[in-house]
């Protein structure tokens, strides 16, 4: 129990030291330090950064499958909006992922096929979002084929650069309603009359209560 | 153990069921639930069991009674058996089962509802 809860503290501290200086700026000695155990410790729980990183990552998307589990809770847009305020948690929680995703890919492929496979699932839920309020008729039907594989590409994106983007222009990326006014606007043109009926009433109120 | 993954066309194919649901399924109606108010009396009965023999066979009657209206009741054929002591010793676990005194505290007789054999 004891070494289990030791593993913990070190995770607990790995993200916290890869969010504040970035994955590439951490040492294992930074790490023992602020776990408070030797580094010869920590090797006997992790043998390397790559050992941590593995851990690290398996923990982060067993949340994010929890947050993709989330589909089709409610039969109407405040299902979309319950997962983006789970999926904005799980971008304030690790914010190093989107951070330093490039140089996960190059310096850790394996660990990068992890979350190709979460990527294709978050495409593919935004994607079937699109057929399903389409054939409720709230989204209009495609109105050119393929675009809401671009929209739905362009969702992805907005969510996964969200942190950069606003770290770039300076601004807090703290702020729930902008990151889902982003998002809302992608679906926004293609609402019907019925559609914009349901995101006032539902969607709108939620937007206004977190204004900043 | 190497984790478990859907491939892309089979969570493809979860999510097209999932959107689907909306469209299949239906709530449904208020009626649909109305034999349990219907049934509510059922609460408030005394259950008596009783031994009927029938073609060879020993069936095993329950009798639901309101205990503040004995006329309000129902009979239910719940099994039968050849041999009459199983019938018996069933009977009565059926209606300590059934019973909501299980006790047998609220004393009802069944020769006073003058029930006929059928």
């Amino acid at each position: 129990m004891n070494d289990l809860s030791t593993k913990q503290k070190i995770l607990n501290a790995s993200i916290q030291l890869f969010n504040e200086y970035g994955l590439a700026n951490v040492r294992l000695q930074q790490i023992a330090n602020e776990t408070g155990i030797s580094v010869g410790n920590l090797a006997y729980h992790y043998r390397n950064k790559e050992a941590i990183l593995a851990a690290v990552t398996k923990q982060l998307f067993s949340e994010l499958d929890n947050v993709l589990a989330n589909y089709r809770v409610f039969p109407n847009l405040l299902d979309f909006d319950n997962q983006l305020t789970q999926y904005f948690s799980f971008l304030q929680k690790y914010p190093f992922l989107f951070f330093d995703s490039i140089e996960i890919q190059r310096t850790y492929p394996l660990l990068h096929n992890d979350r190709k496979r979460c990527i294709k699932k978050i495409l593919q839920q935004i994607r079937k979002r699109f057929d399903f309020n389409a054939q409720r008729g709230i989204l209009m039907a495609e109105p050119v084929k393929g675009i809401y594989d671009r929209i739905a590409e362009s969702v992805w994106c907005a969510m996964c650069f969200w942190l950069p983007m606003r770290s770039i222009q300076e601004e807090k990326h703290d702020c729930q309603s902008r990151f889902k006014q982003l998002i809302w606007s992608q679906f926004f043109p293609y609402l019907t009359e019925e559609g914009n009926k349901e995101f006032d009433q539902l969607i709108l109120p939620m937007l206004s209560q977190h204004r900043f | 153990m190497k984790n478990f993954h859907l491939t892309d066309s089979a969570y493809n194919e979860l999510l097209n069921l999932l959107n689907n649901q909306y469209f299949i399924e239906k709530p449904g109606n208020q009626t649909d639930m109305s034999f349990l108010s219907e049934d509510w009396w059922l609460r408030d009965t005394a259950v008596v069991e009783n031994i009927v023999r029938r073609k060879g066979m020993w069936e095993i009657h329950l009798v639901f009674a309101h205990y503040k209206e004995p006329q309000k009741l129902i009979k239910r054929i719940i099994s039968k058996y050849t041999c009459k002591k199983k019938a018996e010793l069933s009977a009565w676990y059926m209606r300590r089962l059934a019973a909501k005194d299980q006790r047998g505290t609220l004393e009802v007789d069944i020769n006073d509802f003058k029930l006929c054999p059928s």
